[in-house]
């Protein structure tokens, strides 16, 4: 049977599949999903529609390969919203996935305490994370959903057309931020970023995912490992280019997404997001029920 | 007039025994003492008060209270009346001792837990641990260790699968911990009137130096995340500091090796004693004053919207 192979809460997937039970790890960890849904975990495309009330959300994709700083991006926004209470002028006020952005906060938490990798966002995860915020200044109602979809997904996407059309939030998010590790392009990882970043990208727009609503911006996180790199500049304008040359891209940022506290950077980020969010999406509710990628989701079913 | 129905809950350690057992003596045992803006009903008292009794045993004999219990969740219901009024309240207590409350994040609580939640029209919710997350790389003072850290972790990268991580509710941040649990409770049933009651409250004016601090903006400034909460979520929302032990218990230890215990000591059990005999240990703050009726939170039901 299953055995720990780290302390407390964690399971090695190396060893958690039951010895006579003829299913694979993919298996197991399907059922092993099902059975620890929890209250306020993540949503996914199946139950996504139950974030929709009278706020029109902002839904941000965060595309990325695995280990370039994704959940730990996400770890720290929680982090800040729950120990400040606020990102800027925007007071936090609820959310559907508390459950979810635990298990993200916590992963990060282990990792740097037992000085291990864990699974970050296992592929059978769910995805869609949700924050409510009101605007101190003028009582506004602000919904930012974000999907944290795991590494190897985009990895799938960049190699499978068949996979990246069943990603709904792609298409229709108004929203996409690129999360790139700044510290692999300043190495010689430079390469595979490239490499698998070409094929992506072109897959992407196949599918429709960028177009002139949409906005792309692009994070080169893990910059204090890379800016004093010689290659490093040189090496981002090349992964630039490869971005640029398929879609335009609104604002890139360089932050280290680790720490919140006396991250500036970091923080003006956060708040960029909701400014995003923030902004006038539609002319009507009527319109917005027709745009807005949720609902186009929901009149799909 | 609508009968009140009070449910009192709160996770586990939040304090919930120490108050029953605390409420339970001092409406018993206040008269000619301190006034008391609640009594407990002589006309209608519970069929079966073992479990106050015990709880209140415990209390004046300046016990610890049990922690955990593996039976079967244990409920407790009483009536209290306003003190020149015959109109009652009922307050209930599911699982007082267990974790059943802490069970809805795993979406199986027992039915029963539910069933009270929805004969009550007001809550009080107890909170202990108000804690908005420890996020440790943020307790990194020397940023190379934080490098260090996450090199190490990458060096340590096998081709092995690597561990998923099983989430235990315990774990979870208190203040997430207590909006899932707030946030279920909105989400399903209906409360006219919520009080939140901050425990161990006695601490937190150690903490402060011996100086007052006001319930509301004390969760405000310790986890504005759960405060904000709240706020959005109810408009008629009273914040309480509750002592139900009086003062933190001084222990020694007793016996050796494995027999080795810990106890309150004499010292602190005489002193407690004394003002639990004159009604002046257990005490509430609601941000202006300082009483020993500790009646005042679930009297504040009473009061008009």
């Amino acid at each position: 049977m299953s055995e720990n192979r780290i302390v407390g809460e964690i399971i090695d997937s190396s060893t958690a599949k039951p010895d006579n039970s003829g299913k694979s790890i993919a298996d197991y960890k399907e059922e092993k999903s099902s059975e620890r849904h929890y209250y306020g975990d993540a949503l996914n495309d199946d139950n996504v529609n139950d974030v929709i009330d009278d706020v029109v959300p902002h839904v941000v994709v965060i595309v990325g390969f695995p280990k370039y700083g994704k959940s730990t991006f996400v770890a720290s926004l929680y982090h800040a919203v729950l120990t400040i209470g606020k990102i800027g002028k925007f007071r936090f006020v609820d959310s559907d996935t508390i459950t979810g952005f635990e298990r993200r906060s916590q992963i990060r938490k282990l990792e740097h305490e037992t000085k291990k990798r864990i699974d970050r966002t296992p592929v059978y995860a769910d995805y869609f994370l949700s924050l409510l915020f009101e605007n101190e200044e003028n009582g506004q109602l602000i919904k930012i959903v974000l999907s944290d979809r795991s590494g190897e997904k985009y990895r799938e996407y960049a190699k499978f057309e068949k996979v990246i059309e069943e990603d709904k939030a792609l298409r229709y998010a108004k929203h996409i931020l690129f999360f790139l590790d700044a510290k692999k392009i300043a190495s010689d990882g430079f390469f595979d970023v490239q490499t698998d970043l070409r094929p992506l990208m072109i897959r992407m727009n196949k599918y429709g995912a960028f177009g002139d609503d949409k906005r792309i911006d692009v994070v080169f996180n893990k910059i204090d490992q890379a800016k004093d790199n010689p290659d490093y500049a040189t090496n981002k304008s090349e992964i630039l280019s490869l971005i640029k040359n398929v879609t335009p891209v609104n604002k890139e940022f360089e932050l280290c997404s680790l720490k919140v506290t006396d991250n500036d950077k970091l923080n003006q980020f956060f708040v960029y997001l909701l400014d995003c969010c923030a902004e006038p999406k539609h002319n009507s509710e009527e319109d917005a029920a027709h745009i807005d990628w949720v609902n186009t989701e929901l009149s799909n079913i | 007039m609508e009968k009140l129905n009070c449910l009192i809950a709160g996770l586990p350690d939040s304090g919930k025994s120490t108050y029953l057992g605390a409420l339970w003596y001092v409406t018993q045992n206040a008269s000619g003492k301190i006034e008391l803006a609640l009594r407990a009903s002589n006309e209608n008292i519970p069929e079966n008060t073992s479990l106050l009794e015990g709880l209140s045993r415990k209390w004046h004999n300046v016990e610890d209270m049990d922690r955990t219990s593996n039976d079967a969740p244990e409920n407790i219901s009483f009536l209290m009346c306003p003190k020149c009024s015959d109109d009652e309240i009922s307050i209930e207590v599911p699982d007082f001792r267990g974790e059943s409350i802490r069970q809805i994040i795993t979406e199986n609580q027992p039915s029963e837990f539910d069933d009270w939640c929805l004969k009550a029209n007001h809550l009080l919710f107890l909170i202990s641990d108000v804690r908005a997350g420890i996020y440790a790389d943020d307790f990194e003072d020397d940023e190379e260790a934080t490098d260090a850290a996450e090199t190490s972790i990458e060096e340590n990268q096998t081709d092995e699968l690597p561990p998923i991580l099983e989430l235990d509710p315990k774990n979870i941040t208190p203040a997430a911990q207590n909006i899932l649990i707030l946030r279920y409770l909105f989400e399903n049933y209906r409360f006219k009137k919520i009080v939140i009651c901050l425990t161990a409250w006695d601490r937190i004016i150690k903490e402060n130096g011996g100086k007052a601090k006001d319930p509301e903006e004390y969760l405000k400034e310790k986890s504005p995340a759960l405060y904000h909460f709240i706020s959005y979520h109810f408009d008629d929302v009273k914040y309480f500091g509750l002592s139900g032990q009086g003062e933190e218990y001084e222990y020694e230890k007793t016996g050796d090796g494995d027999n080795e215990k810990k106890r309150v000591t004499e010292k602190c059990k005489k002193r407690l004693q004394k003002l639990t005999r004159d009604c002046q240990r257990a005490f509430v703050y609601d941000g202006i004053s300082k009483s020993y009726d500790i009646t005042l939170p679930i009297a504040e039901f009473l009061k008009e919207g």
